[in-house]
């Protein structure tokens, strides 16, 4: 199952997904608020591992600062038998997260290989437009409808 | 192997009555040059026309260029000349198989196989061939059940881009049955083969082989659609599996157009 | 030199290797390169390990142990593999004018030092 709240994100999320053999793909704005997903089936685990990502990838950026100002790039966290990547994607209006759930059936390599890809993909594929800032009272409403166009109501 | 062609050819120069003409003509035409082999072998023919072996060769050339009738003539001549001729029995089989006549062909494979009973590839093609003819019900009238791979074939198979087996069939060497569990592999391998090919810049594949402890394979594409793969035995000149394999899909492509 | 580099140099310095790798099997990353300039790596690197363990899978399913050498053969070059060990391979990357058979001893030569 695959959905996309930005349609242009929709083509290169497939080649991705085609590519690296990736079970499960979300991208997310470094906010946590959801673009696209594949391989969920419930809104309740898109919403969880949104808030995750995003946490986790807060907490890197923030401990590189501590240890004296590294910027870190991505996170591999190798399982006996699902391994997941976590990493910026940098896209023209700001900082994305890609989350990647993969098995035995691919290897990090190809993941890293085509998540390079998807990048550039992605780059080409966004449309210019003014930036808009996330603030926090609109971040639940802007979920929802997140939530509401990955699975429907 | 260039060696050796420069080797007999000065032999041969150097003695025109010599026998080099067989080997040399052979290899001719295992590395495709079939015309240079032509040339080699109606030439030690004029000097030996007596000689069953001499038009064996002069049949497998024919049969490569696709000249079945001439091939026939060949065959049939060395038969004349020496009836135990195993290469002439096979070569006529080919060519019954190729034209459908499946009783008519496992005839002579099996005088081949009670010539050569040391070759286990034709136990199995009499094996092959016998349950065929027992199982075809009424003539089909279309292409042959299977591709007329060559007699001195390894184990080989056709498959779709599917994974699925269109023809031949490979054995461990217990003889279990191991084509389809194979084939069903083969689809994602060429997959893979193609991307490596195209993300490192190297244009289209073409061919995928390996060595191993058991065997060796070779991974080719007859068609667009189609993939053919070679088992030979492990240890075997690393040259010669790939030029066997190239031969099977040239006889793979020959069927699968009669098949349409 | 380490023993990697060695290792590598002898392959790198065959003429028309783009690229010579040490290639982690299951991970598909690169572990030592000995490449030219531009040469894509990690490409290389994952995509080898991708194809390696495709054609191991379809050895083991003819009954064969796993393969020792394995050879691509395209349209502009080649990709030759061999294991070194069972969790590293070494990977060479070419361009059509090579000394193929030059290369393949070399690279079996390295598998065997690493089985060994």
């Amino acid at each position: 199952m695959k959905r996309s709240i930005e349609p242009w994100v929709a083509g290169p999320l497939d080649r991705f997904v085609a590519e690296s053999g990736a079970r499960v793909v979300l991208l997310m704005t470094s906010a946590g608020q959801v673009v696209a997903q594949h391989g969920f089936t419930r809104a309740l685990d898109v919403m969880s591992a949104a808030a995750l990502g995003a946490g986790i990838m807060a907490s890197t950026s923030e401990l590189g600062q501590v240890i004296g100002g590294e910027r870190f790039g991505a996170l591999v966290h190798q399982g006996t038998e699902l391994g997941v990547y976590l990493s910026p994607l940098p896209m023209p209006d700001g900082q994305w997260i890609g989350l990647v759930v993969f098995g035995r059936d691919t290897s990090i390599g190809l993941v890293q290989l085509f998540f390079g890809q998807l990048v550039s993909a992605l780059a080409d594929a966004a449309p210019v437009r003014e930036t808009r800032p996330v603030l926090a009272e609109n971040f639940e409403a802007d979920l929802d409808a997140s939530l509401r166009a990955l699975f429907g109501d | 192997m260039a060696d050796n062609v420069q080797t007999l050819t000065a032999r041969l120069a150097a003695d025109p009555t010599s026998l080099a003409f067989l080997p040399l003509g052979e290899h001719l035409r295992r590395v495709g040059q079939l015309d240079a082999a032509l040339a080699v072998a109606t030439s030690g023919l004029a000097r030996y026309p007596h000689l069953a072996d001499a038009h064996d060769l002069l049949g497998r050339i024919r049969s490569d260029q696709g000249d079945g009738d001439a091939a026939f003539d060949a065959w049939t001549t060395a038969l004349r000349l020496q009836p135990d001729h195993a290469g002439a029995h096979k070569g006529l089989a080919y060519l019954a198989f190729r034209n459908e006549d499946l009783p008519r062909a496992l005839r002579h494979l099996e005088m081949a196989a009670h010539l050569e009973p040391e070759d286990p590839s034709l136990a199995q093609a009499v094996e092959r061939t016998r349950a065929q003819v027992a199982g075809r019900s009424t003539p089909t009238g279309g292409a042959p059940l299977e591709p007329p791979l060559d007699d001195t074939m390894p184990g080989t198979i056709l498959v779709d881009l599917d994974g699925r087996r269109l023809a031949g069939s490979l054995h461990t060497p217990d003889g279990s049955e191991v084509s389809d569990g194979l084939a069903a592999l083969l689809a994602g391998v060429s997959q893979e083969a193609s991307r490596v090919a195209r993300l490192l810049d190297l244009g289209s594949w073409e061919c995928l082989s390996t060595e191993g402890p058991d065997a060796a394979m070779h991974l080719l594409p007859p068609t667009p659609d189609t993939l053919l793969l070679a088992v030979g035995e492990a240890g075997a000149p690393p040259g010669r599996l790939p030029l066997v394999a190239r031969r099977a899909a040239r006889h793979a492509q020959q069927w699968l157009e009669r098949l349409g | 030199m380490s023993i990697e580099e060695s290792a590598l140099a002898a392959i790198a310095d065959v003429p028309g290797v783009q690229g010579a790798l040490l290639v982690a099997v299951e991970d598909g990353l690169v572990v030592a390169e000995m490449v030219r300039e531009g040469f894509k790596s990690a490409a290389a690197a994952a995509l080898s390990a991708s194809l390696w363990g495709r054609m191991r899978r379809a050895a083991l399913a003819g009954g064969q142990r796993p393969p020792r050498f394995l050879q691509l053969e395209a349209e502009h070059g080649a990709v030759l593999v061999v294991p070194v060990d069972e969790v590293v391979l070494a990977v060479a990357v070419t361009t059509e004018r090579t000394h193929r058979g030059v290369l393949r001893l070399r690279l079996l030569d390295l598998g065997g030092k690493g089985a060994e």
